[in-house]
């Protein structure tokens, strides 16, 4: 029992760092420009196909890391030139079914260039065993996760709180007619910061393929999870993505794996079989309109007015 | 919020000479002929198909309602098909097949929820309020997964419902069953059975009945209220009106609404699945609407019909296969170029529709000559070599450079 606790505890946390590197950038790209990006899904997923590409390939997971992150770079760069700037000045809904657009895009080009089949991804034993924590064991790999996870949660907040670079950004998203009109290119930065989203969702494809399956339409289920975070922890804000980041991440693993139990205490236990499975996978979102009921504007709102 | 503070104003009165009303009369008759043309010509399943855009016609007008008079972007519409259909399932699990009662359950059920998720949905705004009715959309559908006992996440097949008059309590064998009538022996019912007039007329009538009440809505002083709402809300609380009831109000009656659509459609399908309630639905629905012209709920009904001929034909043409990579750039264009609507393109005025018709006409065969291209030249392409797809690069490159020429505009229009 110790044991199962133990472990499905840090998977809450894995599965939170995970969202998290897919919320950091979206939550950027709506605070700033104020634009719902459905696409960001598709990006987590043409990492993580590129990766399980490159893998399969040269055989390297290595390789694939490194291929997969500025390939991601690049294609969310080339996205946001092409097509998502011009709809910046959109209402919502033109944004929603723009981008929804490119989801079918996706989902559809990856089914033809790589077949209906789920790709294979594995890991190499180097990096995948049980380790021994604490007295308990946990599997490397998802240890590793947790780390570039912390890394990456670290290294954005060290550029947002301390560089000029990041300064804008915060500006921005307070902000945004008043950066530009102080001379700042902040089209320029914003391209830079949706290619730095981009980025992190291609990592955080390539990490996750080993773990779950690489197959079409892998990233919608993760960007409504990524939306649900961005509005718990309030649009726009780098910290509030990542608290509500491991809290969605607790609360759907956690809920998984004990909903049953939780209920079979004060429920007859049929009920409960039934019940559990049901409020597990809606436990995040039941959690998401009691944020917003108390605090509309999530956690830590950026924006002000 | 760029758009919210736009005020469209329809025109909500019709005359004879206004194409417009000419144009859906035309309409109208063709949709209620349907059926008749479309068995003499042995095309079953063309009607059914039509019965089909019908109901998300229904859907499409729902979500109008709010989300073009009242500026609520509800991102989770299908959430009320799903529970439209549900009333049927659970009844028709335990024997119920009485379908006046199974529509009252699905009309009070979607209300119910519509009115559950709406009082909190409404204290948000703008995103917030598209990811909240989002979530509360997912939350059913994976509700609709677990529920094992109404066939969990593989669906469940349901039975028509009983609209006879024996259904009301009436012992009348003259007038038997309107969607089921397998007991009659008749040769005409069973016609009937076959070729799903009865379900095409049920979602036909639904149809006009909701275009009717809606319009009638959004010109009562209550739909000033949700307009005036949307144009601008702190004006309107300062003038007195409570403006977080109206809105609730008609979210709560698009949401009966669309609860309707979902009993037809089980019914039409014959079968539940919690799809029904998948994100991607909600989308759908909300591409029709804007497709055909938000705030106008004809050009919801059009988007409809519309979206549902386009995916037909692309499905049936470029193959099932890759549709959507056509779709998906389509859509992507048309919000980029057209973003007011089909509606909004027909003319006003009779002598400006010779060349309206000309135009138009123009696009279908335009549309239609290049999804026939496509379909007749992916084979010499094949043969070609190792680039099958060829026209869909060519789409997806010819968009990118629109794309690229567009943004040169804004530049030099002083956006940049």
């Amino acid at each position: 029992m110790g044991q199962l606790i133990f472990e499905t505890i840090l998977n809450g946390v894995q599965f939170g760092v995970f969202l998290f590197l897919i919320s950091a950038g979206l939550t950027l790209v709506f605070g700033i420009m104020n634009m719902v990006n459905l696409a960001h899904g598709s990006l987590f997923m043409m990492g993580a196909y590129i990766g399980s590409y490159v893998f399969q390939q040269t055989d390297s997971f290595a390789l694939a890391v490194v291929v997969a992150i500025p390939f991601s770079l690049v294609l969310g760069i080339a996205l946001e030139f092409l097509a998502l700037r011009t709809l910046y000045a959109r209402d919502h809904l033109d944004q929603v079914l723009a981008t929804f657009g490119f989801i079918l895009f996706f989902n559809q080009l990856v089914l033809r260039v790589f077949g209906a089949t789920s790709q294979e991804f594995r890991l190499p034993d180097l990096i995948n065993f049980p380790m021994p924590l604490f007295g308990f064991t946990y599997p490397s790999y998802r240890l590793i996760v947790i780390v570039v996870g912390l890394a990456v949660g670290l290294a954005l907040y060290l550029v947002i709180a301390k560089t000029r670079m990041g300064m804008l950004i915060r500006a921005g998203a307070s902000n945004r007619a008043m950066v530009g009109a102080l001379g700042v290119n902040i089209r320029m930065l914003f391209t830079l910061i949706f290619g730095i989203g981009a980025a992190l969702a291609g990592l955080a494809g390539v990490m996750i393929g080993p773990i779950e399956s690489v197959e079409s339409g892998m990233g919608e289920n993760k960007l409504i999870l990524a939306f649900v975070v961005i509005v718990i922890g309030g649009i726009g804000s780098i910290r509030g993505a990542f608290i509500a980041s491991i809290l969605v991440g607790l609360v759907e693993v956690i809920g998984r794996v004990f909903m049953k139990d939780i209920l079979r205490t004060f429920l007859p236990e049929e009920f409960a079989q039934t019940a559990g499975p049901a409020l597990a996978s809606m436990s995040i979102y039941i959690l998401m309109a009691a944020v917003l009921f108390f605090r509309p504007q999530g956690l830590f709102p950026a924006r002000t007015g | 919020m760029a758009g919210a503070n736009v005020v469209r104003t329809p025109e909500l009165r019709v005359s004879l000479g206004d194409p417009r009303f000419v144009l859906l009369a035309i309409g109208a008759v063709v949709l209620a002929l349907f059926p008749y043309f479309g068995h003499a010509w042995g095309q079953t399943y063309l009607v059914s198909l039509v019965a089909k855009m019908l109901i998300f016609a229904i859907a499409a007008v729902s979500l109008d309602l709010i989300l073009g008079y009242g500026g609520m972007v509800s991102f989770g519409h299908a959430a009320y098909i799903g529970l439209g259909a549900y009333a049927v399932a659970v009844f028709s699990k335990y024997g119920v097949d009485n379908g006046y009662l199974q529509l009252v359950a699905a009309i009070l059920g979607s209300s119910l929820i519509a009115l559950f998720i709406g009082a909190i949905s409404l204290r948000t705004s703008g995103v917030y309020f598209i990811m909240i009715t989002l979530a509360f959309t997912q939350m059913l559908y994976y509700l609709g997964i677990s529920l094992e006992p109404f066939g969990g996440d593989d669906g469940m097949n349901t039975k028509r419902s009983d609209f006879s008059l024996r259904a009301l309590g009436l012992d009348f064998t003259l007038n038997d069953n309107l969607f089921v009538c397998e007991k009659r022996v008749d040769k005409a019912c069973k016609v009937d059975d076959r070729d799903g007039a009865a379900i095409y007329y049920a979602a036909y009538i639904a149809l006009i009945a909701s275009v009717w009440f809606t319009r009638r809505l959004v010109a009562s002083r209550f739909g000033m209220v949700i307009r005036g709402a949307m144009s601008n809300p702190i004006r309107m609380q300062a003038i007195g009106f409570p403006i977080y009831r109206y809105r609730l109000t008609a979210f709560v009656l698009a949401g009966a609404i669309c609860g309707v659509a979902g009993f037809l459609f089980a019914n039409h399908q014959q079968f539940l699945s919690p799809v029904y309630m998948n994100w991607l639905r909600s989308g759908e629905i909300m591409i029709m609407g804007i497709l055909g012209g938000i705030g106008t709920i004809y050009g919801a009904v059009i988007g409809a019909i519309g979206l549902l001929t386009v995916e037909e034909l692309l499905e049936g043409y470029v193959g099932k296969d890759y549709w959507q990579m056509v779709l998906g750039p389509l859509l992507v264009v048309l919000v980029l170029f057209a973003n007011r609507g089909v509606y909004s393109l027909i003319p006003h005025e009779m002598r400006k529709v010779p060349m309206f018709v000309v135009k138009f006409a123009l696009v279908i065969a335009g549309m239609y000559g290049f999804i026939w291209l496509m379909s007749k030249s992916s084979p010499i392409l094949k043969i070609a070599g190792n680039i099958p797809h060829l026209p869909l690069y060519v789409i997806f490159g010819s968009m990118l450079v629109a794309l690229a020429l567009r943004f040169r505009q804004d530049r030099r229009a002083g956006h940049g």
